[in-house]
């Protein structure tokens, strides 16, 4: 019984195979789809690399790193204004190309925490690379002139305005005893640029001049703001 | 030099050569261990018989990306886990087993067990009695390693899983076993 289902089975498989409906692939249909998954890998990584960069670029850019040195006030903020939807996508490339290398031993003999946080370390030091380059400055002047059609967007939002989270981007004009005039421009070519007076109850820190573009955190009524935060901008990378 | 003493290794090189009186060799060694395989997975004895049709046309298909230097077994089981794996999801029209929570955390490297053969053999006698009630993915990881034979590193290959968690899930469906024993000796 057991061998007439197997001889069964048998003639079944061959005979499609001698009436050609089954065919082997060839060598060649393995090393293709072996080399597409790979540059598609290489692909998904630098695309996750080069949105981890953008996201290390753009709270610099922005000054937003500067928030995590105002206290607590400072670090609420900067989670508020954190580029969430650049992450999100970054963590969708982590999870593709996990996804991808689970088709190799290289992956699946990992556990999935194990691979999501390796290649989230292979992923930010490629990122830290890229940072060290300037290309995301080339393609923010570029964004700012209006020719990068497809990445424009997230770009000339670095520089949008925070004003009503209390936030303020200019350079010294003047200082006196506990007061800053500053020529308020996030150089994001909006209405609100202009000349505002910043109160610094704790006193001006001493390494600020006259020229120095800084970065606020503060409340403001009409042209006045209270400083609860103030610092220096850090020079572009 | 005969099919029958011939490895399925190098049976398998022949095939790659068109050979298909060696492809008809190795689908007499494998289609019992196949059907066997299968009642883990489907109940329908028609269904197992279709899905290890499929499997040996899938294997043809595919017989060239197949490294003869390593061993053929453990290919042959992974397309049949897919093919078995497919055939229930299709059958539960929904995902079968759902989020594999031994997969997200690493577990310690398991070795394998230095089990004596009597001592597999006792576990097999547990094992007619007892297997049916484990969960679907103990069951299949305890048929691997009892039945089939395979070592931790070539289940970790066909699951595509991690070796730490060949060893937990085993360890796991032994206890599972031993308490279903220890209540069936009560009842007794």
């Amino acid at each position: 019984m057991n061998n007439d289902l197997h001889q069964e089975i048998q003639q079944k498989v061959l005979a499609r195979i001698n009436h050609d409906a089954v065919h082997m692939r060839s060598r060649a249909y393995f090393a293709v789809r072996v080399v597409l998954t790979a540059l598609l890998t290489a692909f998904v990584l630098a695309l996750s690399a080069f949105v981890l960069s953008f996201i290390l670029f753009s709270i610099h850019e922005s000054g937003e790193d500067i928030l995590l040195g105002f206290g607590f006030l400072g670090v609420r903020t900067f989670l508020v204004l954190f580029p969430w939807v650049p992450l999100a996508l970054d963590i969708g490339c982590i999870l593709v190309l996990e996804w991808l290398l689970q088709g190799f031993k290289i992956g699946y003999r990992l556990s999935l925490l194990t691979l999501f946080a390796g290649i989230g370390i292979v992923s930010a030091l490629l990122a830290l690379l890229v940072a060290l380059t300037p290309l995301h400055g080339i393609l923010l002047d570029r964004a700012n002139h209006g020719a990068l059609p497809i990445l424009g967007d997230p770009y000339t939002h670095i520089h949008d305005s925070h004003r009503p989270r209390g936030i303020f981007r200019g350079t010294i004009e003047s200082i006196r005893d506990k007061e800053i005039t500053l020529i308020h421009n996030d150089m994001d070519r909006d209405l609100d640029d202009g000349v505002r007076i910043v109160r610094v109850p704790q006193g001006v820190p001493p390494d600020l001049h006259p020229g120095d573009r800084i970065y606020i955190l503060g409340t403001s009524t009409d042209d006045t703001v209270s400083a609860y935060g103030i610092s220096r901008f850090p020079p572009r990378r | 030099m005969s099919f029958g003493t011939m490895t399925d290794e190098e049976l398998a090189r022949l095939v790659q050569g068109g050979d298909e009186a060696a492809y008809a060799e190795i689908m007499d060694r494998y289609s019992g261990k196949l059907l066997r395989y299968g009642r883990r997975f489907l109940s329908a004895q028609d269904a197992i018989i279709d899905v290890v049709q499929d499997v040996f046309v899938s294997v043809y298909e595919n017989i060239l990306s197949f490294d003869a230097s390593r061993r053929f077994s453990p290919w042959i089981y992974r397309i049949a886990h897919n093919a078995f794996v497919n055939a229930v999801r299709a059958e539960a029209k929904g995902p079968l087993f759902g989020l594999d929570f031994d997969r997200i955390l690493p577990h310690p490297l398991y070795e394998d067990p230095d089990e004596s053969e009597k001592e597999k053999e006792e576990m097999r006698v547990l094992l007619e009695k007892h297997l049916d009630t484990l969960s679907p993915a103990y069951r299949e990881i305890i048929d691997l390693f009892y039945y089939e034979d395979f070592k931790y590193h070539e289940i970790a290959d066909i699951l595509h899983i991690p070796i730490g968690t060949v060893g937990i899930r085993l360890a796991r469906a032994r206890q599972t076993l031993k308490k279903r024993l220890d209540e069936s000796q009560q009842n007794i």
